[in-house]
């Protein structure tokens, strides 16, 4: 535009055509509104974030669709106020890096979204608002605080039988598992199950009616070990998976269960505690002490993560899928 | 993201924004037709444009095809041989043949107007139309159209980007107030420079023949005294003076007032100037580095372009000296004299552009001026025999105890201005008498010619060189475009004075009249000095002119190569998932699916499109998955390939014989 305006000058300058003099004013002015006006839409912005909702990744586990999984989406709802100034969200920044982000506004409402990315915590700390309105001529763009923590879980499928079991039989069936000490999980209600069990706020969140569950502990739980070599960046993803996977097959079968995970400082038998510990987990961290030679030990070193289980070991590579590693450990677990 | 998918083939679908370049065009039109004229043709082409506008919106998402686009540019270039035929040769006439082939080209492309690159250049566009429109502008009623033009740039850049952004209405007024108040203090604050005329080619309209047309045209000036012939044979009959009337004559832009110079007069009878013959040497249309001998450095240059409104004979007028002409005509003459003659009588419609010298005419600088050599300018010393002595006695008187040339010349002016009265009524001069002498002594009462005549002669019989000059004063200046409007009224005489040194120096004796006729100096700038070799065109002079044509386009060249490489280099700097979603955005544009708006994000974008065409959306939706892990999480998951994967799906479930309105999936 500014060209366009030099332009239309030249040819004034040169024709003594006071018109064209106007006209490139004229332009001229639209170049600067055009860059004015983004620059000030995005400085008297105050977005207020309503909420956010999660698409993606089904949990086997029903208590666990409330929670953010590797490679969801995530689409926050931003509230512009009434006489919004036209921007959009182009990018939002976390505790490490700057991701991405787009952005389509309904209203005065803006809806963001991003990919959650891998497992771990995704703290978003500002968001990117950028505006071109009214010309398009420029962009103007400012970084707004937001504060937004979710952990971000890995993914995890159940072994076959269970899942088979899962489907014959409904998960946790009731009879099976009295009140008890230890905490397990939640699960959707079952016919005969007591009215008193119901976990409220989860069954709001969820939308569909869910259970707390218990088990007595048990000296016989099954304990897993999950070690992270420092070389393992490739294969972490998988151990995490695959320890995921045997931990949520436990509580789908309604068996005990506890877990060392490198970085919780100690072995943990509640399955939130358990999903959250290898959501944070990274590569190098320490395991607590191991317990007992019957554990189930899930180690990732290098591009290779090893099974084992008293002398009986599985090596599965870094590459493969996660369902056809718990179909190669089957017999092991 | 909006930025991955607004490029050059993406369709326009805000209406409103088309309505608004429509409405651009319409203003040019209408400007154009009311000012320039050519209202017919103007008219003619703003209903094909509107008829264009039509077309182009309801098949903005029809993909071009190789006929439709050969009709197009078949009619292009159509329009191009009428601008050449009618340029060079006038077979239509010759009126404004490029501001009819613009309205024409605007007409032909608007039928084609399916992006928002498209009509963007359909705005600038009209904004040349626009521009021939305001070079007729005289006055300030050009205003509206200037202002509405611009405000439908401002509503179609607005329209374009509020149908994805949306904005509340108030916010929309105070930003278009705020650009009114901006472009207002803008056109007051920037400088109003004068710059050499490059724009000549856009401002030629009659193209004229090397002989005279069989029309009988009065003289260069109106004044019953002129008696029209040959050339060299004009004169100027000093007892005889007619009414002038009101009748614009010709229109001038310039920067500074001037004279406007016609021809000069050697020969002094007594009661007659009339011409002598003098060398001349032909010159190009387009003149560059025209100058006489013995003048002194310029200090300046003065631009003018003029517009011709009732016919006037050969002589082009220009302000002396002139030193670069731009004229539609071949076989000019350039008289030594610092007169141009031009092969035809000057008609209504034509324009023409001079650049004339400003020189250093300051009374320190004349007084430097070197002894005057008698014997190489005798014949504009020569007097008539019968020239009463009196008049060399007054001459004398006057210039007693002046040392120079110049403070005589000046006492001389000043006696006359200021002891003679001013006025067409003068007696009638007697059979025998001399003019000059009847004007000094008997009638003290005289017009233009009697003060030129007494100034010359009087300076003549002091042994100074000068020559009588007929043209036209200044004229009416307008404020607001700062033009001149000349009429009949004011065509004038005045004197000029070699300075050796300097050259010949403009005096006026009238009163009323500016005591020194020169050149003013106007603003310059630095780009005045380059505007020469910006020539477009040359019609058959200078070869200067077609290298600088030539240098103009291949710069212009050169720089749409740099552009489109840049714009490739970008695109594909792109990571390939980009690159293929916009492939696929594209093919949905040509299958007449929707296609991803900037206010969408692709996830969006995929939902909506599984609501019209689901199947197609399921090929797409690996698609979109690749895109996101590519721009959210730094990789690609497996998907790296999916554009053909998507196409042959897409492709295979949707075949393009069951696309019709609305794509509906199968």
């Amino acid at each position: 535009m500014l060209a366009a305006a030099s332009t239309v000058y030249l040819f004034a300058t040169n024709s003594q055509v006071i018109w064209l003099y106007l006209v490139a004013a004229l332009i001229g002015a639209l170049a600067v509104v055009g860059l004015l006006a983004p620059a000030l839409a995005v400085r008297r912005l105050h977005p207020r974030l309503r909420g956010w909702t999660r698409t993606g990744f089904t949990p086997p586990l029903a208590q666990d669709r409330a929670r953010v999984f590797a490679g969801d989406r995530l689409a926050l709802a931003l509230d512009l106020g009434e006489d919004r100034p036209p921007v959009h969200v182009t990018a939002l920044r976390t505790n490490s890096v700057e991701i991405p982000a787009d952005s389509g506004i309904t209203g005065s409402t803006a809806t963001v979204e991003l990919l959650a990315g891998g497992r771990g915590e995704l703290a978003l700390t500002a968001m990117r608002m950028e505006s071109s309105w009214p010309l398009g001529i420029g962009r103007a763009h400012r970084w707004v605080p937001l504060q937004l923590a979710v952990v971000v879980h890995p993914r995890y499928a159940l072994p076959i039988d269970d899942r088979r079991q899962g489907t014959r039989e409904p998960v946790g069936a009731s009879s099976a598992r009295g009140p008890g000490d230890e905490f397990l999980g939640l699960r959707e209600y079952q016919s005969g199950d007591s009215q008193r069990r119901i976990h409220w706020p989860t069954s709001a969140r969820t939308g569909t009616l869910m259970v707390i569950e218990t088990a007595q502990e048990s000296s016989n739980a099954t304990s897993y070990e999950l070690e992270l070599a420092a070389d393992a960046e490739e294969a972490a993803e998988l151990a995490v998976g695959l320890a995921a996977s045997l931990a949520a097959g436990n509580v789908a079968a309604g068996v005990p269960m506890a877990m060392s995970i490198p970085g919780s400082g100690r072995q943990v038998a509640r399955w939130n505690e358990v999903l959250t510990g290898l959501a944070l987990t990274r590569p190098g961290m320490a395991a607590p002490a191991r317990r007992g030679r019957d554990a189930v030990r899930v180690s990732a070193a290098g591009r290779q993560v090893t099974v084992a289980r008293g002398a009986e070991t599985r090596v599965v590579d870094a590459g493969t899928a996660l369902v056809d590693a718990l179909a190669m450990i089957g017999d092991i677990r | 993201m909006r930025r991955w998918t607004r490029g050059a083939r993406i369709p326009e679908e805000s209406l409103r924004g088309r309505i608004a370049v429509l409405a651009a065009a319409g203003v040019a039109c209408t400007a154009m037709g009311v000012t320039a004229g050519g209202t017919i043709t103007a008219l003619v082409s703003l209903a094909i444009v509107v008829i264009g506008h039509r077309v182009s919106w309801r098949g903005r998402l029809r993909p071009r095809t190789a006929t439709g686009q050969a009709i197009l540019g078949g009619l292009i270039a159509l329009c191009l041989a009428y601008l050449v035929s009618d340029l060079t040769l006038g077979v239509f006439g010759g009126s404004l043949p490029q501001a009819k082939f613009s309205v024409l080209a605007l007409a032909v492309t608007s039928f084609d107007l399916k992006s928002r690159r498209n009509l963007f250049t359909h705005v600038w566009h009209s904004a040349v139309i626009l521009y021939v429109g305001a070079l007729f502008a005289w006055n300030p009623y050009f205003l509206p159209f200037v202002l509405a033009w611009a405000a439908c740039l401002f509503a179609f850049m607005y329209f374009t980007r509020q149908d994805q952004d949306g904005a509340s209405h108030s916010r929309v007024a105070r930003w278009g107030t705020a650009w009114l108040a901006i472009g207002g203090l803008l056109f007051v604050g920037i400088p109003h420079f004068a710059g050499r005329p490059i724009a000549v080619p856009l401002l030629v309209s009659i193209p004229m023949g090397d002989s005279a047309g069989p029309e009988v045209l009065p003289a260069v000036l109106p004044l019953v005294g002129g008696q029209p012939g040959p050339f060299n044979e004009q004169s100027i009959n000093l007892r005889i003076r007619g009414r002038l009337g009101d009748e614009v004559m010709f229109r001038v832009r310039s920067p500074a007032a001037a004279y406007w110079r016609g021809y000069t007069l050697q020969a002094y009878s007594g009661q007659a100037w009339s011409r002598l013959p003098r060398p001349a040497r032909s010159i190009p249309p387009i003149s560059v580095g025209l100058s006489e001998r013995d003048e002194g450095p310029l200090i300046g240059t003065l631009p003018q372009s003029f517009f011709i409104e009732r016919p006037v004979a050969s002589d082009v007028l220009v302000a002396y000296p002139v030193r670069e002409l731009y004229f539609p005509a071949r076989g000019l003459v350039l008289v030594e004299g610092g007169t141009v003659k031009s092969p035809v009588p000057l008609r209504r419609g034509i324009n023409y552009s001079a650049v004339s010298a400003v020189r250093d005419l300051s009374p320190q600088h004349l007084r430097q001026a070197g002894p005057i050599d008698t014997d190489l300018h005798a014949q504009d010393l020569r007097l008539p025999a019968e020239l009463p002595a009196r008049v060399a006695t007054l001459a004398g008187n006057v210039t007693a105890g002046r040392p120079t040339e110049y403070d005589r010349v000046e006492s001389i002016t000043n006696y006359l201005s200021a002891h003679y009265r001013y006025s067409l009524d003068t007696p009638r001069l007697p059979a025998n008498a001399d003019a000059v002498d009847q004007f000094l002594f008997n009638d003290h009462v005289g017009f233009c010619e009697q003060f030129a005549s007494a100034l010359a002669v009087m300076l003549r019989s002091q042994g100074i060189p000068s020559r009588l000059v007929v043209g036209y004063s200044t004229g009416d200046r307008d404020s607001f475009t700062g033009s001149f409007t000349v009429r009949a009224h004011d065509a004038h005489a005045w004197v000029e004075v070699l300075f050796p040194g300097v050259g010949w120096v403009p005096f006026d004796a009238s009163p009323g009249f500016v005591d020194l006729p020169g050149n003013h100096l106007p603003a310059h700038w630095l780009l005045s000095d380059l505007s020469p070799q910006l020539a477009l065109t040359s019609l058959g002079g200078a070869p200067g002119g077609a290298l600088g044509a030539g240098a103009g386009l291949l710069a212009v060249v050169v720089l749409a190569a740099a552009v489109l490489v840049w714009r490739h280099s970008r695109l594909m700097a792109r990571s390939a998932e980009v690159r293929a979603y916009l492939w696929a955005q594209r093919w949905l544009l040509w299958m007449r699916l929707p296609a991803r708006t900037p206010a969408t994000t692709p996830a969006a974008h995929l939902a909506a499109l599984g609501a019209v065409a689901p199947a197609v959306a399921r090929a797409l939706g690996p698609l979109v998955f690749t895109l996101e892990q590519a721009s959210f999480a730094g990789h690609a998951m497996g998907h790296g390939s999916s554009l053909p994967v998507f196409l042959a799906a897409a492709r295979h479930r949707l075949p393009r014989h069951r696309l019709g309105a609305g794509a509906a999936d199968p």
